[in-house]
């Protein structure tokens, strides 16, 4: 019984208030198909549905039998402990179906979060650089928080929604046995609630339109409030929007209150049908019985059994959007893993130690235009190429196609072996080629461990001296003084600074034996005297007859390569 | 976070109930209305139960008359009062979450310590959003429920007590069962998926970031996988977590079914010794046999009103966090009308956000009125947060900032860089630095800013609407708005932030002149001290006063030639 009351435009109010803006089926397909332990949960739901189907029938007709033979016999009945212990059964049978269902419940979310955050992330990362493109920060909220919302549609919406797909047709089939026409009575007020509901759901659907953009306007003032509350601080005239605040919350309560007066007709009707069908069947039996024409156990059996018909559906409105936010999740995520990934190829890479990289006639799509556009150059054997061109005309973006990242949009990106055979990079598996490849992106990516890990993982089997000299040569020393070789990172190098991080980057790409370096834009983060450090290492490397691509602003890397490419935009 | 001492949790929920300033009448007719609600409902299967045993005894149909006409109207008024509940309850919860934003913008606006100037604002919006929200729900799901619970305890003992003892005995076992060991278990699993995700989760969310921010790095390094293998590690952890909460929230759902065993057979029992003494009639033996299945309604949602319990305290500890303590003696208003002139010192002063990475250290700096001063250095040296400790509103990690009038804020005005265009008139976002302020005088500011040609392009001149929903405002052009407050403000010391940023250099450079220049009015008045962060040093005029911000936290004072 969920609603919102806050004046945020992303929530919308009342249970089961407004009908699924779009129709999808309350169990998705895909998520039963293709994640197994929704599948086992649905499963077991079901089971366990029946199970309290079974219970709920057992304990009415249990009661009904004995209460109407002690009635009627004004004696107790001679089975009464065995059938006293058949009730007790059923009602603790169905304790026990609750609590398995919850406790399971939760661990089939758990397991089905887990399941499909996991292959989203995978997924997303062999989509390559571009996977988030034109949804950046909602493949971030889905893999974080977006996916979180299929706890409750598992745990709160399924199990309902299996319990009114077992307990009320069960007991619907049970009442016509014990008295057709309360049977009747129950059908025909079932499927008014449907009816009513997208009743009231075209009443309101204008509505909640007009609360949600009521909303989402009170709320902007709100937050234009809230961001100058520094600037009103430093003038000293922080006494009395405080009003405003008040008068927009009341503005928007009159808002909403409009607007739930009719979304809560929902709750009213199916409330109204449920209570008023029990009264119905009670009065029909209670005037047949008056007249002797009905029995007494099938009459109180009934009375009982009556209102579990509509407590389910009850329930599943209640429940409602749980449903929609758990869906939205869904087919979120299998939208993701439904684009297709680019395919690996099959042909190892050739020895990039004497290898030309090349791009011809490379245009990659942005927002808007192309960046790079029409980019053409060559990364030769054993020289440094400085890449160039103004921010924003797509530098990494080429150096991604290069590395056979990134699938351009025209043109190719080709490796040629040190006998003049070019071969497409789409062609080549790409292991064998990023395995000759240190990448130095703008944020530098660490491994975790402590300081001397990170760096011999740069270069498995490099002794303490090597390490020792890159470190010393990238200017770390006075981060090894300071806090020693075993001081753990964390995660990712998350303990130290930028710049460190950028030092700790520049010392393993020294390290590592790969022919090929890329650096992008290395000195981003380092002071002026560090950029020595980077022009050093690009002379150490080029000393070493590795081929290094840098991505550069600054004049003086670009004055240090051998080759210079530009790369520019167009629209 | 903040420096107040956070008081303690449970005290944080009552204040935030406080807050929230529930008037008691509308609350009680919440509860009423709820109270009916399930009274219909369990009135319902009494009457009914009670209709149908009697009409067995074939009585004459007049007798019963009575109960067939309740019995209808019972049918109708649940769904009635389910209406009626729901409008109340929520308008409640929506004017107590009114009165808890409002107060809370507002001890948010009265704190005199520097929470405001640290707290980020993605922060504080969730505090005004969700954590009120969350308290909002409180009302709905369990201020009302647990109230609601109480009663209808009472109402169904009531009920069963002129029936028979042994009944309700069974009965009231059944329901303490129910309304205290349920809504315990359902606490006890909450507070294990707070903490769960307060630890946990946040490794699953920081190792999935990392996975997305860094993919094209990870997978040339060949350690995508490594770093998938790590999420599953976190994942694994979570889901260990998660299902530790589980145990205790199916404990309670499994409680409400449990509790009716007791009930229903103690009825039974009480059912078939007073049948066969002839103690009841044949109507009460229907209510004793059928009305314990109808009796748990009330408690079924207690558990979730403990679990919100258990939300609501978390936000209320979060929005107390931000609210801080409330002043003993609260610091008086800045008065409007303010001191003319007025020396600004700071002694040993060390600037920063945090303790570890202090960006000024140790300044010695004596303004006395009318001083100009020019700061200078590289970006990200500290030049702002200087600003924000000089003008009081960011605390000094060490040193102090003194003056010779009655208070820093009183004295000191900053202008900051990202200050704020309200979407509102250009009148009143001018306005908003003095009240009293007539349309000449906002004129004659925004001529001397040399925004002239701007005001007269404008639509609707200064009634024009600004900000995100109205009139785009360019950076060179807001600039020139906040440096048109500052020149409207006049107070004794002002200190402004990269003023002439994003303007063209030549009127830049000489709204820069006009500001530094001793003995320049144009701008400011000649007794107000000055003090610009700028990054045009070409621009500052010879013989300026200029502070320049150098690495490692210290600071060099030099003159212009």
């Amino acid at each position: 019984m969920t609603t919102s009351t806050a004046a945020r435009p992303t929530t919308t109010a009342g249970d089961g208030s407004a009908p699924p803006r779009t129709s999808r089926a309350p169990l998705d397909p895909r998520l039963v198909r293709e994640v197994r332990a929704a599948r086992a949960h649905v499963a077991r739901t079901v089971v366990l549905g029946l199970v309290q189907a079974g219970c709920v029938i057992v304990t009415a007709l249990v009661i009904a039998d004995l209460g109407a033979r002690l009635l009627v016999e004004r004696d107790v009945p001679q089975d009464t402990p065995g059938r006293l212990g058949l009730l007790v059964a059923a009602l603790a049978v169905r304790a026990a179906a609750v609590l398995v269902e919850e406790a399971t419940a939760h661990r089939a979310a758990t397991a089905a979060i887990s399941d499909l955050r996991a292959r989203v992330l995978g997924h997303a990362a062999r989509l390559g650089p571009r996977a988030g493109a034109g949804r950046g920060a909602d493949l971030t909220t889905l893999a974080t928080t977006g996916l979180e919302k299929l706890r409750p549609y598992l745990v709160g919406y399924v199990p309902q929604l299996m319990l009114s797909a077992t307990v009320t047709p069960l007991c619907l089939l049970t009442i016509g046995l014990l008295d057709p026409l309360s049977a009747v009575i129950a059908t025909l007020t079932l499927p008014l609630i449907p009816l009513f509901m997208i009743l009231v759901g075209k009443m309101t659907v204008g509505r909640s339109e007009k609360l949600l953009a009521d909303m989402r306007a009170l709320w902007s003032q709100l937050i234009d409030l809230v961001d100058g509350l520094p600037t009103l601080r430093a003038l000293g005239r922080e006494k009395g929007p405080e009003k405003v605040v008040a008068a927009l919350g009341d503005r928007h309560r009159a808002s909403a209150m409009g607007s739930l007066r009719f979304a809560f007709l929902s709750s009213l009707v199916l409330e109204l049908l449920a209570t008023l069908c029990v009264a119905l069947v009670a009065v029909s039996i209670g005037m047949r019985l008056v007249y002797g024409e009905m029995e007494l156990a099938p009459a109180l059996a009934v009375l009982v059994l009556a209102p579990e018909v509509y407590q389910p559906l009850r329930n599943v409105g209640s429940q409602y959007h749980a449903s929609t936010d758990g869906l939205a999740a869904v087919s979120a995520a299998f939208e993701v893993l439904d684009e297709q990934a680019p395919a690996d190829g099959t042909r190892p890479a050739p020895d990039l130690r004497g290898a030309t990289l090349a791009l011809r006639g490379v245009s990659v799509p942005s927002r808007d235009g192309h960046a790079p556009h029409e980019a053409s150059l060559a990364v030769r054997p054993g020289r440094v190429t400085a890449l160039t061109g103004p921010s924003g005309a797509g530098k990494t973006t080429a150096a991604w196609v290069l590395l056979g990242l990134l699938e351009p949009g025209t043109g190719r990106a080709e490796v040629i072996d040190a006998d003049g055979a070019a071969v497409d990079v789409r062609e080549l598996e790409r292991r064998t080629m990023w395995d000759q490849v240190a990448l130095l992106p703008q944020r530098p990516v660490l491994p975790p461990g402590t300081l001397r890990e990170v760096l011999a993982s740069a270069r498995p089997g490099a002794s303490d001296a090597e390490i020792e000299a890159a470190a010393s040569a990238v200017g770390l020393d006075p981060v090894i003084a300071q806090r020693g070789w075993d001081a753990d990172l964390g995660r990712a190098g998350r303990g130290i600074s930028l710049g460190e991080r950028q030092r700790l980057a520049l010392a393993r790409a020294m390290l590592s034996p790969a022919p090929l370096v890329v650096l992008d834009e290395p000195t981003a983060h380092l002071d002026g005297a560090a950029e020595q450090v980077v022009l050093d290492l690009i002379a150490t490397l080029r000393g070493q007859g590795r081929t290094v691509l840098v991505i550069a602003h600054r004049s003086r890397l670009v004055e240090a390569a051998d080759d210079v490419a530009a790369v520019e935009a167009a629209a | 976070m903040s420096s107040p001492v956070p008081a303690a949790p449970a005290d944080a929920l009552r204040r935030a109930e406080h807050a929230l300033a529930i008037p008691p009448a509308r609350l009680l007719a919440a509860v009423l209305a709820a109270t009916a609600t399930l009274g219909s409902a369990f009135a319902l299967a009494a009457v009914s139960a009670y209709l149908v045993t009697r009409a067995w005894t074939m009585p004459p149909v007049l007798d019963l008359t009575v109960a067939v006409v309740m019995v209808r109207a019972l049918g109708v008024s649940r769904g009635v009062f389910r209406w009626l509940e729901r409008m109340l309850t929520h308008d409640v919860a929506l004017r107590g979450v009114v009165s808890l934003r409002t107060s809370l913008f507002t001890s948010l606006a009265a704190r005199t310590d520097d929470a405001l100037t640290r707290l980020r604002r993605g922060e504080l919006l969730a505090r005004l959003g969700d954590d009120a929200q969350e308290l909002g729900d409180h009302v709905i799901k369990a201020i009302v429920p647990a109230i609601v619970a109480a009663v209808m305890l009472v109402v169904v003992l009531a009920t069963f007590a002129p029936l028979s003892w042994p009944a309700t005995a069974a009965m009231a076992l059944a329901l303490l069962l129910a309304t205290v060991a349920a809504p315990l278990f359902a606490h006890r699993a909450a507070a294990l998926t707070e903490q769960a995700v307060l630890t946990t989760r946040s490794a699953v969310t920081a190792q999935s970031l990392e996975i997305l921010d860094d993919a094209t790095a990870l997978r040339v390094d060949g350690r995508l996988d490594a770093a998938l293998d790590r999420l599953d590690g976190a994942q694994a952890a979570h889901d260990a977590a998660i299902d530790r909460a589980a145990r205790p929230a199916a404990l309670a759902a499994a409680a409400v079914p449990a509790s009716m065993v007791l009930a229903v057979l103690g009825s039974l029992l009480a059912a078939g010794t007073a049948w066969t003494a002839g103690d009841l009639s044949a109507g009460q033996i229907g209510i004793l046999l059928l009305l314990p299945l109808s009796s748990f309604e009330a408690a079924t949602a207690l558990p979730a009103a403990a679990t919100q319990h258990a939300r609501s305290r978390a936000a209320a500890e979060r929005l107390d966090a931000v609210a801080g303590e409330p002043e003993a003696d609260p610091a008086p208003p800045v008065p409007a009308e303010r001191p003319q002139r007025a020396s600004l010192q700071a002694r040993a002063l060390t600037a920063g956000w945090s303790a570890g990475s202090p960006r000024v250290a140790g300044l010695d700096l004596d303004l006395p009125p009318g001083t100009r001063l020019a700061v200078v250095g590289p970006s990200g040296s500290g030049k702002s947060t200087l600003l924000a400790t000089l003008a009081g509103l960011l605390a000094p990690l060490g040193g102090e900032v003194r003056t010779d009038a009655a208070s820093l804020r009183e004295a000191v005005t900053m202008f900051a860089e990202d200050g704020h265009v309200f979407a509102t008139t250009l009148r009143e976002n001018l306005r908003v630095v003095r009240g009293d302020l007539g349309d000449g005088t906002v004129l004659a500011a925004l001529a001397a800013v040399g925004l002239e040609d701007w005001v007269r392009t404008l639509p609707r001149g200064l009634d024009t609407v600004l900000g995100p929903d109205g009139t785009t405002v360019s950076g060179g052009e807001r600039r020139r708005l906040l440096l048109a407050r500052a020149v409207l403000r006049r107070g004794p010391v002002l200190l402004l932030d990269e003023p002439t940023e994003h303007l063209d250099t030549a009127l830049g450079d000489a709204l820069l002149g006009a500001l530094l220049r001793r003995g320049d009015e144009s701008l400011v008045p000649s007794s107000s001290t000055v003090v610009v962060v700028t990054h045009r040093e070409e621009a500052i005029p010879a013989g300026t006063p200029v502070l320049r911000l150098l690495p490692d936290a210290r600071t060099a004072l030099e003159e212009t030639r």
